[in-house]
């Protein structure tokens, strides 16, 4: 008998997707059976033209943070909070999570429309034809990549809305020698730890989400413009309950730790 | 050798009671090592579909696909990857890989397989000009015709000398003199290297001119199974009325 599609068994079969996905990756990145050449093609691919973006979006957050935050602290004579709470928020949620929408909508729906237009022409049954594992050849060096260069960019992307913070308090006149006492003060290493350990997850997430859409399109030029669409609605929504589940471990555990 | 034994393949439909309509029914029937068969049949009715059954891209809903006496049906895609390191596919409207040159996309296979740099160059040469196209390795996918990336991608699924080939429409958009010459080649591995051959085509002069035995789908189901002259002299309605282009007859076109 024929198994009943209910409303949820679509959601269903794309999680088991995604983790057979997963899985099959890591056994060829164990095996080391990876590809230097196209990881690193990938990592200026993706990488690299993501990181302007970041470093734009993520500065104004943080600019916008700091002229906020600037106004309220300078009410209440609480200037020295400033760069703590500008440096706090953004190395835990904003960079990491603008980086991360910023990725996905840069580089997540390049890499669906990719392998969605190479599924519609059949090149992806042409590599299984010869042999080719679409996974080792097209994902693996996409999560690799993904995984290496989403923290680096979430880095300067950090520094970037930092320095946009200091930029902005100064206009409710915070100097900026008081802005990076604080700063310094209250922005700790293991802040800065907990935001970067999220973005591995994060990178995971949108390099597998994409790629998984790219690998199940069906119908032509449409059907890749679907594909591309859903691959980062998909993305920025994973991204988000990703985020509050792992704020909520990473909390815990770093705690824990001391 | 490649043999089917009642293969049947489904694809879901929910106007039909089952929730599902078959596009190939009960297919049986052999294709001999160094022998060529032809598949022919008006569009839609599962020619593409039953060499993608084949070649392992797809899996049949029931039967049994042996290839060299192994049935692939229940094969991972692991298992699958070691029978098509004897089989080539040549795909309808080439599938080459457009973010490599056409030099590139002929030496794929090759150096998957880790093939010595040297001898590479020299096979992609040879099979590119045994495809009519000396000289353009350099050229990206993009900048060449339609009937040219064809030849190429048949060029690349030779390129690994396989021993089981399947064509996907080889000669339809060539010009009469350029399909003659896929022709011949088809003949001419089958010949040399002993290759046991699978092509869908429609294109009736070169069905005649390449295939030991001959096939004809219709409606998901085997209608016809014999040499070419047993094909030309059927007095079945169905081939009859393909053979001649009739509009009018059994084949339904609307």
């Amino acid at each position: 008998m024929a198994r009943r599609e209910t409303l949820f068994s679509p959601f269903f079969a794309f999680i088991g997707q995604l983790a057979s996905l997963l899985w099959e990756s890591l056994g060829y990145i164990f095996r080391g059976a990876v590809s230097y050449r196209h990881t690193v093609a990938q990592m200026s691919e993706a990488g690299v033209g993501s990181l302007l973006v970041a470093m734009i979006t993520v500065g104004f957050s943080g600019a916008v943070a700091g002229l906020y935050l600037g106004a309220q602290l300078v009410k209440y004579g609480q200037q020295g909070y400033a760069g703590g709470f500008v440096g706090k928020s953004l190395a835990l949620e904003i960079a990491p999570v603008i980086t991360a929408i910023v990725f996905s909508a840069r580089s997540g729906s390049a890499m669906a429309a990719e392998l969605g237009s190479m599924q519609v022409t059949e090149q992806v049954d042409a590599l299984r034809s010869m042999g080719v594992s679409p996974t080792r050849y097209l994902i693996v060096p996409r999560l690799l990549a993904t995984v290496i260069m989403l923290p680096l960019i979430t880095v300067l992307a950090n520094a970037a809305g930092v320095l946009g913070g200091a930029i902005a308090v100064a206009g409710s006149g915070i100097s900026s020698s008081v802005y990076w006492e604080s700063f310094k003060s209250f922005t700790t290493v293991d802040d800065q730890v907990q935001g970067l350990l999220k973005t591995i997850p994060f990178a995971i997430l949108i390099v597998l989400i994409s790629c998984c859409q790219g690998l199940n399109t069906k119908g032509g030029a449409r059907g890749v413009g679907r594909a591309t669409t859903s691959a980062v609605v998909f993305a920025i929504i994973a991204v988000y309950v990703a985020d509050y589940f792992l704020s909520v471990v990473l909390q815990d555990a770093l705690l824990w730790r001391r | 050798m490649i043999e089917l034994r009642g293969v049947s393949y489904f694809v879901a439909d929910e106007s039909t009671p089952d929730g599902r309509r078959a596009i190939l029914d009960d297919i049986s029937f052999r294709v001999p090592t160094g022998s060529t068969t032809c598949i022919m049949g008006v569009s839609g009715t599962g020619k593409t579909t039953l060499l993608r059954l084949m070649a392992g891209l797809l899996k049949p809903n029931s039967g049994e696909i042996l290839i060299d006496e192994q049935d692939i049906a229940p094969l991972n895609e692991n298992e699958l990857n070691e029978v098509r390191a004897k089989t080539g596919f040549v795909f309808q409207y080439g599938a080459l890989f457009d973010s490599l040159s056409v030099g590139e996309n002929v030496a794929f296979g090759l150096h998957e397989k880790r093939h010595p740099k040297k001898e590479v160059e020299e096979i992609v040469a040879a099979r590119l000009s045994e495809v009519g196209l000396p000289g353009i390795t350099e050229k990206l996918p993009s900048e060449i015709s339609g009937g040219m990336r064809k030849r190429v991608a048949m060029a690349r699924a030779l390129a690994t000398s396989p021993q089981l080939i399947f064509y996907d429409e080889p000669t339809s958009g060539l010009d009469p003199v350029m399909a003659g010459v896929i022709d011949d080649l088809i003949v001419r591995l089958k010949i040399q290297n002993n290759t046991t051959n699978v092509v869908v085509s429609h294109h009736l002069e070169s069905i005649l001119r390449i295939s030991d035995r001959v096939l004809m789908l219709h409606a998901g189901k085997l209608v016809a199974n014999g040499t070419p002259d047993e094909i030309k002299n059927s007095t079945s309605p169905v081939v009859q009325q393909f053979l001649q282009g009739n509009p009018v007859g059994p084949i339904s076109v609307t």
